[in-house]
């Protein structure tokens, strides 16, 4: 992740919710982003034998702790701007096969 | 069937309550937007990350929708469920949705078993969820008559009236083409009045019908356990090892078949899906200890070292009681005069450990097989001037001075010995009373 030009490498983050034009995540520390910064951002997910990285520049639409203490983390949203269309619907077709197989042993499992 | 409509949804949460049980304030913040979008108002949401705290909503107000991560720290959210049936929540009448990092098999067994109504894998989108959760409501709103009937039926047995819920369950089986689930209730009827002949044929009647059913196999492989065919319960178990994951209860039971039922080359494998499971439970991790311990000797009796040091070093790593399972292998090494791998097992030993007078004199005996006789002298009368009163140091060293011609200096081993050890006065005197130029005063 690159705020200006500070590159910033955080495991820590954890993404929360995806959309086609927006992604919240949860980092533990504020890395200085502001609302409003342009980030720009490199995603990689590995489902199976697949594997994507993209790289993302979007804007912080929103920037909060939902506990009120930013130690506890912080969530940060972004309006993707500047990305692979095609990368990120590859991306968020991998999550949905994912969720997919889940169901699908979860529905077979319960039996009803 | 038709669409769900939006005054079905609104009556469905009207008043209701919503709880979200989740560590990630991302997750509870996400969670909270999803359901204003449904029409629930933001004071009819409690969210938190506290399982206890959780109970308490539960019990307090009663939510129609719960969504909750599979672990809260040290917690499962599966474990709020009782809460729910404390309070005769009808399963029509709530919504119990996991969402969760987990993908693990493992735990989408463990919720599927239980009645959860839906398991949804992080990161989602609002939408996604959305019509998740709206497929979920549809279910309750509008169950088929046949999962009505099912319902009934399941209420009859937990209210003890199992012989009226043999006669639903019978009639309900007849309306459908694929009654496996009816069956697999029906089972359960007979289970419950002790009918376990009863209650195995019907579960392979379900299987008849669906080969595979998930719920049907777990019935067969249960009563065939309860009958006591512990063979052929295995055998099942197998068979529904093979079709889908196992829950931390089962794969117990099933490692615990295979050691009564002498199937020891299946436990390196059930080891391999223990290693995979997120919810390692007590009791898990004491039977798979024991049963690689149980391995351990097998392949100790039939001379393979490698083998039982590898099973001896696993079931020690497993167990909370490791010094317990590492002083047992040694003993069993020594048994057969293994020294090197006892040393292996020796080196498990944590380092503040070493220093206590068991692992000490544990340390000497494993020595006294291959030390050189000088050594094990000097060890020897070091663990005695450190006060580690052990029977057998005194013997040994005792035995190495009559080896080596010294009786005056066996004989005052001796009797320190007898006078630190008196319990073992008798064991003592033996050793220097077998000499015959030995006096004993």
């Amino acid at each position: 992740m690159t705020t200006g030009e500070n590159l910033i490498k955080d495991d820590s983050a954890k993404i929360a919710e995806i959309s086609k034009d927006s992604i919240a995540f949860e980092l533990e520390s504020s890395h200085s982003v502001s609302l409003g910064n342009m980030i720009a951002l490199e995603i990689t997910v590995s489902f199976g034998d697949q594997r994507h990285s993209l790289k993302i520049i979007g804007k912080v639409l929103d920037r909060n702790s939902p506990s009120g203490d930013e130690k506890d983390g912080i969530q940060f949203t972004l309006k993707l701007l500047q990305y692979n269309k095609d990368t990120w619907n590859k991306i968020l077709k991998v999550f949905e096969e994912k969720q997919g197989e889940v169901t699908s042993l979860f529905k077979q499992i319960r039996g009803r | 069937m038709a669409q769900l409509t939006l005054e079905e949804v609104k009556a469905f949460v009207k008043d209701q309550h919503v709880l979200i049980v989740d560590p990630s304030n991302s997750t509870r913040k996400v969670l909270k937007m999803a359901m204003n979008q449904l029409g629930i108002p933001t004071g009819n949401i409690r969210a938190t990350s506290h399982f206890n705290e959780a109970i308490q909503y539960v019990l307090e107000c009663p939510p129609r929708i719960i969504f909750t991560e599979f672990k809260i720290r040290d917690r499962f959210g599966l474990e709020l469920l009782p809460y729910l049936d404390q309070l005769n929540i009808g399963n029509l009448d709530r919504c119990f949705i996991v969402v969760t990092e987990n993908s693990r098999e493992s735990a989408v067994a463990e919720a599927a078993e239980e009645d959860v109504d839906g398991y949804i894998i992080k990161p989602f989108s609002i939408d996604g969820l959305n019509a998740y959760v709206l497929a979920t409501i549809k279910e309750k709103i509008r169950p088929s008559e046949y999962y009505q009937q099912i319902e009934i039926a399941k209420k009859l047995i937990e209210n003890g009236k199992s012989a009226d819920a043999v006669v639903l369950l019978e009639k309900v089986a007849a309306t459908t083409t694929n009654p496996a689930l009816a069956h697999y209730y029906l089972g359960m009827a007979y289970r419950s009045l002790n009918q376990k002949n009863n209650a195995l044929n019907s579960f392979r009647t379900g299987l008849r019908y669906q080969k595979k059913h998930y719920k049907c196999l777990i019935g067969e492989f249960e009563i065939l356990d309860e009958l006591g065919q512990q063979k052929e319960a295995f055998i099942a178990a197998k068979a529904l090892a093979t079709e889908y994951p196992l829950t931390p209860n089962r794969l117990a039971r099933m490692i615990t078949l295979a050691v009564y039922t002498r199937q020891l080359d299946d436990l390196p494998g059930f080891f391999e899906l223990f290693l995979k499971m997120e919810n390692r439970t007590d009791e898990l991790i004491k039977i798979v200890s024991a049963s690689m311990f149980v391995c351990a000797k097998h392949q100790l009796a039939q001379n393979n070292y490698v083998n039982a040091l590898a099973f001896f070093k696993k079931a020690c790593v497993v167990s909370p009681n490791r010094n317990e399972f590492i002083l047992k292998g040694i003993e069993s090494f020594l048994a057969v005069n293994r020294s090197q791998e006892a040393i292996e097992l020796f080196k498990m030993v944590s380092i503040q450990d070493q220093v206590l007078p068991l692992w000490k004199g544990l340390e000497f005996r494993i020595f006294s097989t291959l030390g050189s006789s000088d050594r094990l002298v000097e060890r020897g009368r070091k663990l005695i001037s450190e006060g580690i009163d052990l029977p057998f140091v005194y013997i040994k060293v005792a035995t190495i001075y009559l080896e080596q011609n010294k009786s005056r200096h066996a004989e005052n081993v001796i009797y320190e010995g007898i006078k630190n050890c008196p319990d073992h006065r008798e064991e003592l005197l033996k050793v220097i009373e077998s000499k015959p130029d030995s006096k004993v005063g």
